[in-house]
């Protein structure tokens, strides 16, 4: 790579979503790194004007295919919250359950199918040898540990149909949530397996940049419900959000960014484990401390270790919350709407993901707002890549390309997400539209 | 069954990509079915497209057209394919992309104009521009109603489009009719395929599936009527995942 050139890396592959990358380098120093997001804007926020509260989690959640119960109950968590709705014990553990069904879902696809390849220097899965392909298993059985919970408890894995404002519309018998449990005991040792696999890679990759970063933060590790923390110190309430992170427009990019005080952060299973590593189920914390990982870390790549761990965590915390559970049946709770606002914080796969509404008296919105991950995440990578490309110029372009590539994709990206919407007119956006 | 294997590619325009993952959700029933096809561009898969995908036998293309890129993308892959399947709401119907063809004209011009991408008037489903071969609807798509589709091509058959609506499924499977309780439903104007899913749970049919050619959408506009739906929720709810049909033109108005 020449000190100084410009380049494009055009349609970044294995991530959710259509990216490209425009760099300016001079003499050695970045000048401009653009992560362009050109994917169409599908303006849900607009979409969502007049639409009835009971259609906006059945809206939203076709933001994302792969996170859709994520935005299915960080609606749900908005509405009832605008309508002062209190969810029944066995309600949210059952949306624990299909949360954590959610997050076994998308760790395990993105770390077996998308950020593996990179590690093992294949152009994809489909160029896994005989003895990688096993790996490939390894990603399907711990993907379907947490389908199985989705399906039983959605209706199906993707886009699911039960799960709604004031509980759920059908019951799986208990029996069904038990069949669960043999392959989700199964699967400890492929997550333990897979910690190692991944925590083997960490030498070769050892990108770090100090930053802050953003999570939920609860002594369960609850992924619903907690404190939003920031590394930097500054604890807040969830409906607070939005008072500290501020998001902003880049010209570019069909995708919005966020700030903390002027500054970049990350959020995801890296700023969850590095913000809250000590309530993690007590298996997950002995293998870090078994195979002497160190968290908080800065380092990029830690985050495929931390979904790693998480995965682990989540297979004990769904077999916990399953053998404690008594399935009763339980009515729906009926929602009298009124005029009313609501605010929903979760964190989903990828990190916090916030949903605001305002509703007529009808129950009718009048106004929505969705803060996405990636839309946190562009930021950083941003910031990562502008420190990074310098320390490839001895490299040939395509070989740098490509480690430029493992650093984005390293964060999960998930373009789909990052443009659900058009923001128009932020406060001290970089750009005004 | 000759020796050549079918060339087959998977492609996103507008949308959540859940049709994709939903197809390789089928794992193992789709590996088998890799002895007989090539998977030759999987974007979510694969690192670069290979010039050797220039030439499709089937193309499964999900989203909806909605920027000029979408467009160009959607005649490249026309050009270079034999059979193009449309995969799911988005690429069928527009689906809930099409939701933003209805608001405001005002709206939708200052966001033609400042979006990046370059932006169409509307959301349109993949037959507005090219010829579509074959739909897989529904969102996202029913995976058993796709390898089903697969295993008949693969030996030469090109299936029938399911011509009933949702009701017929429901009946199949004896579920007790959701309109008959008062719940508003549009299982009658549906096309079926689902195997009644929504219905089954407990949940009104939302038309993911596109209505069907000879729905009476009328009756079905005065029962939801007589159940004390609102205007604004009836129009709401024929236009989750549909265009607003012309018989129910005066729904519109209050939005």
């Amino acid at each position: 790579m020449r000190k100084t050139c410009n380049f494009s890396i055009k349609e970044i592959t294995k991530i959710e979503g259509h990216a490209n990358l425009d760099v300016e380098l001079k003499d050695g120093v970045v000048e401009k790194c653009e992560l362009k997001i050109y994917e169409g804007q599908r303006f849900f926020e607009d979409m969502l004007k007049g639409r009835h509260f009971s259609q906006v989690p059945l809206i939203v959640s076709r933001i994302c295919g792969l996170c859709n119960v994520s935005h299915l109950n960080t609606s749900i968590e908005a509405v009832e919250n605008a309508f002062g709705i209190e969810a029944s014990r066995q309600t949210n553990i059952l949306r624990d359950l299909a949360t954590n069904g959610e997050f076994l879902k998308s760790h395990a696809l993105h770390l077996f199918f998308l950020a593996l390849p990179d590690y093992l220097g294949r152009e994809s899965v489909l160029e896994f040898n005989k003895e990688e392909n096993k790996f490939l298993h390894w990603g399907l059985s711990l993907k379907k540990s947490g389908t199985d919970i989705i399906k039983l408890l959605g209706g199906r894995i993707y886009q699911t149909v039960s799960i709604r404002p004031g509980g759920f519309t059908t019951l799986p018998k208990k029996s069904q949530l038990d069949k669960c449990l043999p392959l989700l005991e199964n699967e400890r040792k492929t997550a333990i397996n897979a910690i190692k696999l991944f925590a083997s890679f960490s030498e070769k990759l050892s990108f770090e940049r100090k930053t802050d970063y953003l999570a939920l933060v609860d002594s369960n590790y609850s992924f619903v419900k907690g404190k939003l923390h920031f590394a930097s110190g500054l604890v807040i309430e969830e409906e607070d959000m939005l008072k500290h992170v501020e998001e902003f427009i880049v010209p570019y990019s069909n995708a919005a960014q966020t700030s903390f005080e002027g500054k970049s952060f990350r959020v995801g299973s890296l700023a969850r484990i590095n913000l809250n590593q000590k309530a993690l189920e007590p298996a997950a914390q002995d293998i870090i401390k078994g195979l002497g990982l160190r968290f908080p870390s800065d380092k990029i790549y830690y985050n495929n270790i931390a979904q790693a761990i998480e995965l682990l965590h989540l297979i004990d915390s769904s077999i916990r919350l399953i053998k404690e559970l008594k399935l009763e049946k339980e009515e729906m709770q009926k929602i009298k709407p009124k005029e009313a606002f609501g605010i929903g914080v979760t964190e989903a796969p990828r990190g916090t993901l916030y949903h605001q509404y305002s509703f007529d008296e009808k129950g009718f919105v009048k106004k929505a707002n969705i803060v996405v991950p990636t839309n946190q995440n562009n930021h950083p990578i941003e910031e990562d890549l502008a420190e990074f490309i310098p320390t490839l110029l001895d490299l040939q372009q395509e070989k740098a390309n490509l480690e430029i590539e493992k650093i984005v994709r390293a964060y999960d990206p998930c373009i789909s997400c990052a443009t659900h919407f058009l923001k128009v007119n932020w406060k001290n956006a970089k750009y005004n539209l | 069954m000759s020796a050549k294997k079918v060339k087959v590619g998977f492609f996103s325009l507008t949308c959540c990509e859940g049709c994709e993952f939903a197809v390789l959700d089928l794992e193992e029933k789709l590996l088998k079915a890799f002895d007989y096809l090539e998977i030759v561009e999987s974007r979510v898969l694969m690192e670069k497209i290979k010039p050797e995908a220039l030439k499709l036998d089937i193309a499964f293309v999900e989203g909806s057209v909605i920027s000029k890129h979408d467009l160009n993308k959607l005649n490249y892959i026309r050009e270079k394919t034999g059979f193009l399947v449309a995969l799911g709401s988005c690429a069928a119907t527009a689906g809930i992309n099409g939701i933003r063809n209805a608001l405001p004209k005002e709206l939708q011009e200052r966001i033609r104009q400042k979006a990046i991408t370059p932006v169409k008037e509307k959301a349109s489903p993949l037959s507005a521009f090219v010829k579509v071969d074959y739909i897989l609807n529904g969102c996202s798509v029913n995976e058993l109603e796709f390898l089903d589709f697969l295993n008949k091509v693969l030996h030469g058959v090109i299936p029938r489009l399911e011509e009933v609506p949702v009701c017929f499924e429901c009946k199949l499977k004896g579920n007790s009719c959701l309109l008959l309780k008062g719940i508003p439903c549009l299982g009658p104007v549906t096309y079926a395929g689902c195997d009644a899913l929504c219905p089954s749970q407990n949940v009104q049919c939302i038309g993911c599936r596109g209505f069907t050619k000879d729905a009476n959408f009328k009756s079905l506009d005065n029962l939801l009527k007589e159940m004390d739906s609102g205007k604004k929720e009836r129009y709401n709810f024929f236009t989750y995942f549909n265009q607003l049909p012309k018989e129910l033109r005066h729904l519109r108005g209050e939005n």
